[in-house]
C-alpha cells in the first residue's frame, strides 16, 4: 500500500540530507578542485584574446555531472550497505515510498542543483578573477545550447535512475554490479538487434510501412521515421521511469 | 497486543526456521524470549519489527499487520538490536532528526536515562565506546515510549553498574499498555525483571508461562533440600556434585524459578514439562 505524508516526508529528507551532505559536498569540492587545475592549465597555455573557456567548461561540467551523478546515485540508501545501519533505517516509522522518494529527490534533482550551483560559482569566480588580472584575455563563459543540455540531462536522469535501482538492489559493490548488468543487457539487446537486422537485410521500410523491393539499403534517414521517434522517447523516458519504479519495488522487498 | 499466527519462515528452502508458530504477547509484561543458538530468537525479533517478511501467517500489533512495513506499524515498535551502527553525528543531532518520528518521545526522559548511564549528550555517537553506544541506544529506545520495545541481548556490552541501572529503569517503565520483549542468553541478567518466559526451539514455541504461575506449580533447586519424590521430578541435572531439579510443587513450596534449569528442562523434553505444568495448573484451578 502506498502511503505518503508530507510532514513525515520532510523529516525523512531532513534526516537523509543531514547524514549525507558532508560526503556529497566534499566529493564535489574534490572534483571541482581537479577541474580547476585543468582550467588553469588551459588558461596558462592559451593565446591572449582568444575565447578559450566556454566549451571546456561545459565539457568539464558534463563529465562531472555524469561521473558524480552515477557515483552518488549508486551510493543512495547507504544504510542498506551494512546490516547494523539497515536495521535503524528500515524500522524508522515512515513509509517505503517516503524513504525512496527522499533519495530519489536528493540524488537526482538535489545533486544536479547543488553541483550546478557550485560548478558555476567556482568557474565564474576563476574567470572573473583571471580577467581582472589579464585584461587581454576576454573570456566568455556562457555558450548555452538548450537542446544539447536537455538531451544530456535526460541521459543523466536515465543513468541516475539505473544506479538508484542498483543501490536499492545490491548491498555490495552496487556500482560495479549495476555497470556489469547494464553492459551485459546492452550487449544482449545489441546482439538481438544485429540478428534481427541480419534476417531483415533484404528489406527496407518507408514512412507508410510499404516494402521497397529490390534494395538492401534503408533509404530514409532513421530520425525521420515516426516509429523511431516514438522509440527514442520510449527509451529515454520509459527506461528512466521503469528504473525508478523498479528501484522503489526493490526497496520495498528489502529484508535484513 | 502482539499476535503471531501460523508464522512460517525459512532462510533456505529445505530448512524451515518457524513452522506454524503461534504465540501472543500481552501488554503490561516483560517477556524473556529464550532459545538455543540458531533457534530463531533474533529472526523472530526481525519478523516482529518488520525487517523480515513472514512467508506464511501473520504478525499483528494491535491489529496492524507487519508485512506492509507501514508507518502505523513501525511507530508502535522500537528494536534495540544486538549489533548496531549510527551515522557520524552528535547525540543532539540524532535526537533532532530521529525523535520526531516517535510521537511519544520524551526528551526529559531521554536526558534522565543518559545521566543514569553516564553518557554525555553532546558526544558524537560514532566516537563513543561500544558500551556507551549501547547505553545511548537503550536510552533512546526507552524514551521513545513505543507500545512494543524489542531488545536483542540488551545487556551485552554493558558494565555491571549499567546492567543494574538498566534493570532499574526497565522495571520502572512497566505499565499496562506496553510490551517489552527481551531476547537473551544472559538469563541471570534479566531473571529478576521479566514476568513471562517464552522458550522457542526448532521452529516452535516450546514453553510459555507467567513466572508467578511457574513458581506456584513448579519447584527448583537442590533435591536434598526440597525433598521431592522421584516420581514428581520432571528434570534433574548434576551441578557441582548435587542434583538440581525441576519438580512438581506438591508441598506448595516457594522457590524462585531457576530459568537456566527450566530452559534446560524444556529443551530436554518440552512435552513432559508442558504436560506436567498444564496438569498441575488445571488441578489448581479445580481446587480454587
Amino acid at each position: 500500500m502506498l502511503q505518503f505524508n508530507f510532514k513525515r516526508f520532510g523529516l525523512v529528507i531532513q534526516k537523509d540530507f543531514t547524514e549525507n551532505i558532508r560526503i556529497v559536498l566534499n566529493t564535489i569540492l574534490i572534483f571541482l578542485f581537479v577541474e580547476l587545475i585543468f582550467l588553469l592549465l588551459e588558461i596558462i597555455n592559451s593565446t591572449p584574446g582568444i575565447i578559450i573557456l566556454s566549451k571546456s567548461m561545459w565539457i568539464y561540467y558534463y563529465i562531472g555531472l555524469f561521473i558524480l551523478g552515477v557515483v552518488f546515485a549508486g551510493f543512495s540508501f547507504p544504510a542498506l550497505r551494512k546490516t547494523e545501519k539497515a536495521v535503524n533505517y528500515l524500522i524508522l516509522p515512515s513509509s517505503i515510498l517516503e524513504k525512496y522518494l527522499s533519495f530519489w529527490l536528493l540524488s537526482s534533482f538535489g545533486f544536479l542543483f547543488l553541483y550546478t550551483i557550485m560548478f558555476f560559482i567556482l568557474n565564474y569566480a576563476v574567470v572573473y578573477i583571471f580577467n581582472l588580472f589579464n585584461p587581454d584575455y576576454i573570456q566568455s563563459y556562457l555558450y548555452f545550447d538548450p537542446d544539447i543540455y536537455f538531451n544530456l540531462i535526460l541521459i543523466y536522469f536515465n543513468l541516475n535512475a539505473l544506479y538508484l535501482l542498483g543501490a536499492a538492489t545490491y548491498r555490495k559493490v552496487p556500482h560495479f554490479k549495476t555497470t556489469l548488468i547494464a553492459i551485459s543487457s546492452i550487449l544482449g539487446i545489441g546482439i538481438i538487434i544485429l540478428i534481427s537486422l541480419y534476417f531483415l537485410k533484404n528489406y527496407a521500410f518507408s514512412y507508410n510501412g510499404n516494402k521497397i523491393s529490390g534494395g538492401g539499403t534503408i533509404v530514409l534517414p532513421a530520425e525521420n521515421i515516426f516509429p523511431v521517434i516514438i522509440l527514442k522517447y520510449l527509451v529515454m523516458y520509459g527506461l528512466m521511469i521503469t528504473f525508478w519504479i523498479a528501484g522503489y519495488l526493490k526497496l520495498k522487498e528489502k529484508e535484513i | 497486543m502482539i499476535e503471531i499466527k501460523n508464522l512460517e519462515f525459512a532462510y533456505t528452502k529445505n530448512k524451515k526456521l518457524f513452522e506454524n508458530l503461534t504465540m501472543k504477547f500481552n501488554p503490561g509484561s516483560i517477556y524473556g524470549l529464550l532459545g538455543k543458538n540458531g533457534s530463531g530468537k533474533t529472526t523472530l525479533m526481525k519478523l516482529i519489527s518488520g525487517l523480515r517478511y513472514p512467508q506464511a501467517g501473520s504478525i499483528l500489533i494491535d491489529s496492524v499487520d507487519s508485512s506492509g512495513r507501514l508507518p502505523a506499524y513501525l511507530s508502535k515498535i522500537f528494536l534495540i538490536p544486538e549489533e548496531f551502527d549510527f551515522p557520524s553525528i552528535s547525540i543532539d543531532s540524532y535526537i533532532r532528526l530521529y525523535s520526531p518520528f516517535y510521537q511519544n518521545f520524551q526528551d526529559t526522559q531521554f536526558e534522565y536515562y543518559l545521566t543514569e548511564f553516564e553518557v554525555a549528550r553532546h558526544s558524537i555517537i560514532t566516537k563513543l565506546s561500544l558500551g556507551q553506544k549501547k547505553k545511548f541506544l537503550l536510552a533512546f529506545g526507552l524514551a521513545c515510549n513505543t507500545a512494543v520495545l524489542l531488545m536483542d541481548e540488551p545487556t551485552n556490552g554493558l558494565d555491571i553498574p549499567s546492567k543494574v541501572q538498566f534493570r532499574k529503569i526497565l522495571a520502572s517503565l512497566v505499565d499496562d499498555k506496553r510490551i517489552f520483549i527481551i531476547s537473551t542468553h544472559q538469563v541471570k541478567d534479566i531473571e529478576d525483571i521479566i514476568d513471562n518466559i517464552s522458550i522457542i526451539n526448532q521452529g516452535k514455541l516450546r514453553f510459555s508461562a507467567n513466572l508467578k504461575d511457574i513458581s506456584e506449580t513448579l519447584v527448583f533447586g537442590d533435591n536434598e533440600e526440597l525433598g521431592i519424590d522421584e516420581s514428581d521430578i520432571i528434570y534433574k541435572e548434576l551441578q557441582l556434585g548435587t542434583y538440581r531439579i525441576v519438580g512438581k510443587n506438591v508441598f506448595s513450596q516457594n522457590t524462585y524459578p531457576d530459568l537456566e534449569l527450566l530452559f534446560n528442562a524444556v529443551i530436554n523434553d518440552s512435552e513432559k514439562i508442558n504436560n506436567t505444568f498444564n496438569n498441575i495448573k488445571s488441578d489448581n484451578y479445580v481446587t480454587i
